[in-house]
């Protein structure tokens, strides 16, 4: 199979890619304009980082809904600890923190009480998006300038956002766990046939944890990142950022049946959906058309997949 | 002795007990219930410090007003979310609703209802179809909303050159197309755009030029951001920003904040609705333009929506008094079952630290 000449799925969705933005570049003006350029990157990261996490659960035949939620639920811890006037370096490991606990209680009750993930991340996701009404009325405002100062302040070389870093070093980071770590070895297996795995001596239960808890602590980073995009931060922060993860790994090729996957999928992926929105804006489009143009894309990128294997296995 | 005496504390007991359950449960225990379009924002806080300012005062004065306040969250500001929880106020017979509707026509069927068992209701801040209120509580008429925000546009533009002679391309950024006072003060906005003292600022696209990012904050960041990168002094970029809410003027102002390469702030100018405080250090910061906004009294607005509503309860107004007394605000004028708080406010650095909401 190797030996025959066709492009991986990713080389495909990569030249996708490189279409639309040679399509941009030529029918818009200022799209590659240093801000509009930043901001779409500020999104890509912030998205990616945790795509790369959703990626991770994916492969395990696993899901996880309540990826939103706890955004939610992390970007008003931070927002306590930034009414106390805490800078960065306190709220980027809390944030993490948060994160992976979070994701520990979907994983537990998945593992240990056998509650299929769609449905336990379901209800964590009530969960969460639930009590934060209780303890906060809406949002936290009037957040001191120590808050902000990841969004308004930290730039690389003064243009580059310190967001993208952070993303850089994930996604590299991921890159290397992914193709060279014994574990991601294991998160395959189990993803691919879990009794299979299990015979092999993997403790399947020991692996599905350490995907969510990984998960979890990038979704923290993720809402590290959004939460200190202002000076307020609503309860809602990350409702349904969950489908626009999940819709970034499912575009990058991972199947959702799990067991395959491959990182530069998901970068591809969530760089794609990260342009359409600013895209129609720019080519004059009304923003009405950009959900509609984001599920067409994802609708035949599964098609074409699907098509691929059936040529390959047929 | 010792036992006549238990007994008749006993007895003083349950009597003053039962003339507090009484009491609170007939004529004077007066429910007046606020629903705003969502809870826990800058502006509708506002509105609920002046409401339950009013409810104070008033219970000073013997009035036995119970208060309740709820709505749905930000993400959740739909017109379901609030059937629910006006439901919920009919069948617990509550005496007077006061509503923010998120949609004038889907929520009327459930007032009309609310009206037909003996309930006053009024709207505040946005209106619903008129024929199912007693009263609307309006902040002021949206042309003078309109004028506020095309003015203070107008002025900080001509200060950084524009004018008759150099034209000057607009965004705006409202909430979701549904929002009636979002649409009535864009239609407004338009009106003025096309009158000849301001036919310098044009929206060049509709379709792109007006944003509805809804009320999510997290898409009011991102829209802003696309907003933010399209300005500069150049013909196809944006000079002048107007935010239609108070979520998306304060993003407008990070999300300059945030710009790697800020639009030069003697090219561009942004303003919008916006609560004082919500805004206070981008207006303060020299190197910012955003540098006015325009509102209205907030807690004067949620004062004004409870002493007509107690009143209205009371039977010593209806909707077609010629005005209503409401304490410290003085008399208010009703015209069309509609009372107004007043002019548009409109804040910049100077005055801006006056305001505490």
């Amino acid at each position: 199979m190797n030996t025959k000449k066709i492009l991986t799925a990713e080389a495909y969705l990569g030249l996708f890619l490189l279409a639309i933005l040679l399509l941009l570049a030529v029918f818009t003006k200022g799209f590659f304009s240093i801000n509009n350029v930043m901001s779409m990157l500020n999104r890509f990261s912030y998205v990616l980082i945790a795509a790369i996490g959703m990626n991770l659960i994916i492969i395990t035949s696993n899901i996880d809904v309540s990826a939103g939620a706890l955004i939610s639920v992390v970007c008003l811890v931070l927002a306590a600890l930034g009414k106390l006037g805490l800078g960065l370096p306190v709220l980027l490991p809390a944030a993490i923190i948060t994160g992976g606990l979070l994701s520990l209680i979907n994983a537990v009750f998945i593992t240990k009480f056998r509650i299929p993930a769609i449905v336990a991340t379901l209800a964590t996701a009530q969960l969460f998006s639930g009590i934060l009404p209780l303890v906060v009325e809406g949002s936290l405002y009037d957040l001191p300038a120590s808050f902000t100062w990841l969004a308004f302040e930290a730039k690389i070389f003064g243009i580059f956002p310190a967001s993208v870093l952070l993303m850089f070093i994930i996604a590299i980071a991921a890159l290397v766990f992914m193709n060279y770590s014994r574990l991601s070895k294991k998160i395959y297996a189990v993803g691919n046939n879990p009794e299979a795995a299990r015979l092999a001596g993997i403790d399947v239960n020991k692996v599905v944890i350490i995907a969510y808890v990984i998960a979890g602590c990038l979704f923290g980073i993720t809402g590290t990142i959004i939460a200190t995009a202002g000076q307020r931060v609503t309860t809602t922060m990350g409702t349904g950022l969950e489908m626009t993860f999940i819709a970034a790994v499912v575009l990058g090729g991972t199947s959702v049946a799990g067991g395959s996957g491959k990182i530069l999928g998901t970068i591809f992926g969530t760089a794609v959906l990260s342009v359409i929105s600013p895209a129609t804006n720019y080519l004059g489009i009304s923003s009405d058309w950009s959900d509609a143009i984001m599920g067409a894309i994802i609708i035949v990128a599964v098609i074409v997949s699907a098509l691929r294997k059936e040529v390959r296995h047929g | 002795m010792k036992k006549i005496f238990g007994s008749a504390l006993i007895l003083l007991a349950v009597c003053s007990s039962l003339a507090f359950a009484s009491g609170s449960s007939a004529s004077s225990g007066l429910k007046i219930a606020m629903l705003p379009k969502f809870k826990g924002e800058n502006y509708f806080d506002a509105v609920k410090v002046g409401a339950q300012e009013a409810v104070d005062e008033l219970n000073k004065g013997g009035a036995g007003i119970q208060f309740l306040y709820d709505g749905p969250t930000q993400d959740q500001a739909t017109n379901q979310k609030q059937v629910d929880i006006l439901e919920g106020w009919i069948a617990q017979k509550v005496s007077v609703i006061i509503v923010s509707p998120n949609d004038p026509t889907a929520i009327a069927p459930t007032l009309k209802r609310a009206q037909s068992q003996g309930i006053k209701v009024l709207t505040y801040d946005a209106d619903a179809q008129a024929d199912a209120r007693d009263l609307f509580v309006n902040q002021v008429v949206s042309a003078g909303v309109a004028q506020g925000l095309v003015k203070s546009m107008a002025d900080k533009l001509q200060a950084k050159g524009y004018g008759p002679s150099k034209t000057a391309n607009l965004a705006i950024v409202s909430s979701a197309k549904t929002d009636a006072n979002q649409q009535e003060w864009l239609a407004e906005v338009k009106k003025l755009l096309a009158s000849s003292q301001y036919s310098w600022m044009v929206i060049r696209n509709e379709d792109t030029d007006v944003y509805y990012p809804g009320p999510d904050e997290t898409n009011n960041l991102t829209q802003s951001g696309t907003v933010i990168g399209r300005m500069g002094p150049g013909a196809d970029q944006i000079q002048g920003a107007i935010g239609l809410t108070s979520m998306s003027v304060p993003a407008l102002g990070s999300q300059y904040e945030a710009a790697s390469q800020k639009p030069d702030p003697t090219k561009v100018a942004i303003t919008g609705l916006a609560t004082p405080n919500a805004i206070k250090s981008y207006i303060k910061s020299s190197s910012n333009p955003l540098d006015a906004g325009v509102l209205w009294n907030c807690m004067d607005l949620g004062y004004l929506a409870i002493q007509s509503g107690y009143q209205m309860s009371k039977g010593t107004i209806t909707g077609s008094s010629a005005s209503v007394t409401a304490g410290r605000l003085g008399a208010k004028d009703i015209a069309n079952k509609m009372v107004v708080l007043g002019p548009a406010l409109v804040f910049d650095a100077a005055n801006v630290d006056k305001f505490n909401y």
